[in-house]
């Protein structure tokens, strides 16, 4: 199993290394975070990435659909998802393949972006590295929720356009989930203020690692691989 | 012979025609437009639900007009209808929807069991812990004898709102089950802050039982204050004076004291009056002593009671006014204090048109005033106190709250003459500032004897709170927006020596300073957003290179 998994995912990578897509979509987001890296730098003359980090996650909103809407439409579009899935390989794998991939790049751009602290270092700096290392933690979490939801509308069309949109329209709407409360009231309330995405990555910047914040995430990456299992699993029959 | 059965012709399998022949044209495009406003009509009733968060009228009339809608799509053609439902496509799509709630269900259940102890789980990662409670503020919560609920009162977007939030986190962390907390955005919901007493942002009120404390900041000394006092509620009883023509705490008219009983009350103040003629000494349970503007002299037994207590560390709060007798200046006299029943007039800084009733809102730092920053106290008809410049050894006073600078103790006011035209009289009047309220704080003379448990216990102290006023917390004062009811209860907290019953060092802020020169600063631009992304597409572009 492990082993076809990682043949989706290698496949998936290459194709995403050898398009120009990903290294656009990675150089552009570069180019973001070092700007607000340099503008919090040198406004709060402090050595810590914490508003930093919460800023990338709100480029991440930006990125993601651009990550994820081909994953599973193209396929669709072109017809070699049925290929795929009349393999040996099962439905699971491909789903899990495919956003492992997706999580590949990911850690790529995280992992450029970690000349940023090494840089302060080097400047003279000493920021704190517990907050570092949470706040790293916290975006990795939140860019593979975000991918997993990604993955799912990638699975729900055949058009990467519509993907994009819908991946974008869902994050907005967990994103802003905080501010929408306000016009709700009861226990749905509380439902929406617990699903805002916000309230759980702000302690990560901080330097707190809580459970719960660990396992909302968690809980979205579970549950967008498992409503894109179903999706794609409703290919067979549709 | 039994009938034979044809098999299915092809066309009729796959055809989706029903066996009767289509009613009309009009009855499908009826069907269709049911179906359409009724799923819609749900759909509103779902939405409104949302929001109203309750089975509102036009929710049921939405999910009443939802279902009658499709109800009628049903009865219009019950065959298609079923036949619809049942087909493969159909039933395999209800069984995803239904899987794909499960599982969704699944893990929003683990969301909920993961909030309950002990699954909680948080590691604080920062250098200075700053993210974590003290020792003392944890066993405080882990000794709490009951649960308490913390409303936080915070407008918009008050910046404190998320250091309360961090931090109420943290006391649930610490003892789960004892804490529940919940934010009220006062601006939203102005007729619940009105009811719990809340005057400001960023005021968080604490509750166990009947119980209240409140707290105006946000800070780990400030709730494990407030924790402390819910958890040991040490009763405080406050005795105003009788006998003397001072104020009546049981009155109710505009210049009666009810509302400031009402007052001490909610703070779980127990108040009560006592005759000292009658009672030969002050009682042994009185946490403050009020003589309230009395207009008649006090007896020489009386006096000594008075200073009887006030030796073994007990708190006095005397308010004097135009009509009190000038006798009871005796009792602040060893200090240096004195009380000039003069009225104070202040033109710059009083109520409108009314200059004998000097308004401030500067103070000096003392605890007495430290929650009152920016709050306005009103001294109507005030007399003026003379504090000295200098004290003796171990003696403490100062003045809390003064007049402005263009103020002055007039000695000659008639009765008639308009206090607006007033002049100030050099060589008669006294000049500004004048003090409206201040403190003295010396060191009790009869200390009680050492107790064995609590060897590091502070020395008993003999402390006043002197006014010029008597009317400022009457009842018609009282229900006017200002400071003065923070004040009063402020000082009889501080009368009763209970303000800081514990004492928790803050954490530094640990703020990691960076100053870069300007070499270092374009480097860093450079390298971040230039040199690192043009690496990635120098990347791809060998990648396209390789692959031509």
């Amino acid at each position: 199993m492990i082993g076809r998994i990682s043949a989706v995912a290698q496949r998936e990578l290459q194709s995403y290394f050898v398009s120009p897509v990903a290294y656009i979509v990675i150089a552009f987001f570069l180019i973001i975070s070092g700007l607000l890296f340099a503008l919090i730098v040198g406004t709060s003359r402090e050595a810590s990435l914490r508003p930093l980090l919460s800023n990338v996650s709100v480029v991440f909103l930006f990125i993601t659909p651009l990550l994820t809407m081909r994953l599973l439409a193209e396929e669709q579009r072109t017809g070699t998802i049925e290929l795929l899935l009349t393999n040996p390989i099962r439905d699971a794998e491909v789903v899990v393949g495919k956003y492992l991939a997706a999580v590949g790049v990911l850690a790529v751009m995280l992992v450029l972006t970690l000349y940023y602290p090494v840089l302060l270092i080097l400047l003279g700096g000493n920021p704190d590295r517990g907050p570092i290392i949470s706040g790293y933690l916290g975006v990795l979490l939140l860019g593979a929720a975000f991918l997993a939801i990604g993955l799912f509308a990638s699975s729900l069309t055949q058009n990467q356009i519509v993907a994009a949109i819908i991946t974008f329209a869902v994050l907005l709407v967990l994103w802003l989930s905080d501010g929408l409360q306000t016009f709700t009231s009861g226990a749905i309330a509380s439902v929406m203020g617990y699903l805002s995405v916000n309230s759980h990555f702000q302690e990560f910047s901080s330097g707190i690692i809580d459970s719960q914040d660990v396992l909302y995430f968690v809980t979205l990456i579970l549950g967008g691989l498992f409503l894109t299992y179903l999706s794609v699993q409703s290919r067979r029959w549709r | 012979m039994a009938a034979r059965q044809d098999p299915p012709k092809p066309e009729q399998r796959t055809t989706r025609q029903t066996s009767k022949p289509r009613a009309s044209f009009g009855l499908d495009n009826l069907k269709f437009v049911a179906v359409l406003l009724g799923g819609f009509a749900l759909l509103a009733g779902v939405a409104l639900y949302l929001i109203q968060g309750d089975l509102t009228i036009p929710v049921r009339v939405a999910v009443a007009a939802g279902i009658i809608l499709i109800g009628a799509y049903v009865a219009i053609d019950p065959e298609d209808a079923l036949r619809r439902v049942t087909r493969r496509g159909a039933l395999y799509s209800g069984n995803t929807l239904l899987l794909a709630i499960a599982g969704l269900g699944i893990l929003g259940l683990l969301n909920v069991l993961a909030a309950r102890p002990p699954f909680v789980q948080r590691i604080d990662l920062t250098a200075n812990q700053q993210f974590t409670l003290s020792e003392q503020s944890i066993t405080l919560m882990q000794q709490l004898p009951a649960p308490v609920h913390a409303t936080g009162y915070f407008v918009g977007q008050d910046p404190q709102r998320d250091t309360a939030e961090s931090l109420l986190k943290q006391y649930d962390a610490s003892a789960p089950g004892k804490l529940t907390y919940e934010f009220v955005d006062p601006d939203q919901r102005p007729a619940q802050a009105v009811q719990a007493g809340v005057r400001q942002s960023g005021t968080v009120l604490f509750q166990m039982g009947d119980q209240k404390q409140t707290v105006t900041s946000s800070s780990e000394q400030d709730f494990t204050s407030a924790l402390l006092k819910l958890a040991n509620p040490t009763v405080r009883k406050v005795y105003f004076t009788t006998g003397h023509g001072e104020r009546d705490i049981s009155a109710p008219d505009p210049t009666g004291y009810s509302s400031l009983v009402a007052l001490m009350e909610r703070e779980n103040i127990t108040v009560d009056t006592v005759n000292l003629v009658t009672a030969r000494t002050v009682p042994e349970d009185t946490s403050v002593l009020i003589i309230a503007a009395p207009t008649k002299a006090l007896t020489d037994g009386e006096k000594k009671a008075v200073q009887d207590y006030q030796d073994r560390g007990g708190g006095l709060m005397l308010l004097a006014d135009l009509k009190t007798v000038a006798q009871v200046g005796e009792l602040i006299a060893p200090w240096n204090v004195q009380i000039n029943l003069n009225p104070v007039i202040d033109p710059a800084s009083s109520i409108p048109q009314d200059p004998l009733s000097p308004v401030t809102n500067r103070y000096i730092t003392h605890s007495i005033t430290r929650t009152m920053q920016g709050l306005i106290t009103v001294y109507p008809s005030s007399v003026g106190l003379v504090f000295p410049k200098e004290q003796a050894e171990g003696v403490f006073t100062a003045p809390l709250a003064e007049t402005s600078d263009r103020s002055w103790i007039e000695a000659q006011l008639e009765q008639e003459i308009d206090a607006r035209q007033v002049q100030l009289t050099p060589g008669e009047d006294i000049q500004g500032p004048i003090t409206l309220v201040g403190v003295i704080e010396a060191n009790a003379k009869n200390q009680p004897p050492a107790d064995p448990n609590n060897p590091e216990r502070p020395l008993a102290k003999t402390r006043v709170v002197v006014a010029g006023n008597s009317e400022w917390v009457s009842n018609q004062w009282l229900q006017q927006p200002t400071g003065n009811p923070d004040l009063f209860v402020n000082s009889v907290n501080w009368l009763s020596q209970q303000e800081d019953l514990i004492s928790i060092r803050p954490k530094d802020q640990d703020r990691r300073q960076l100053v870069l020169s300007n070499t270092q600063m374009n480097t860093l631009i450079l390298s971040s957003v230039v040199f690192l992304p043009l690496l990635v597409l120098a990347a791809g572009v060998f990648v396209w290179w390789t692959r031509r």
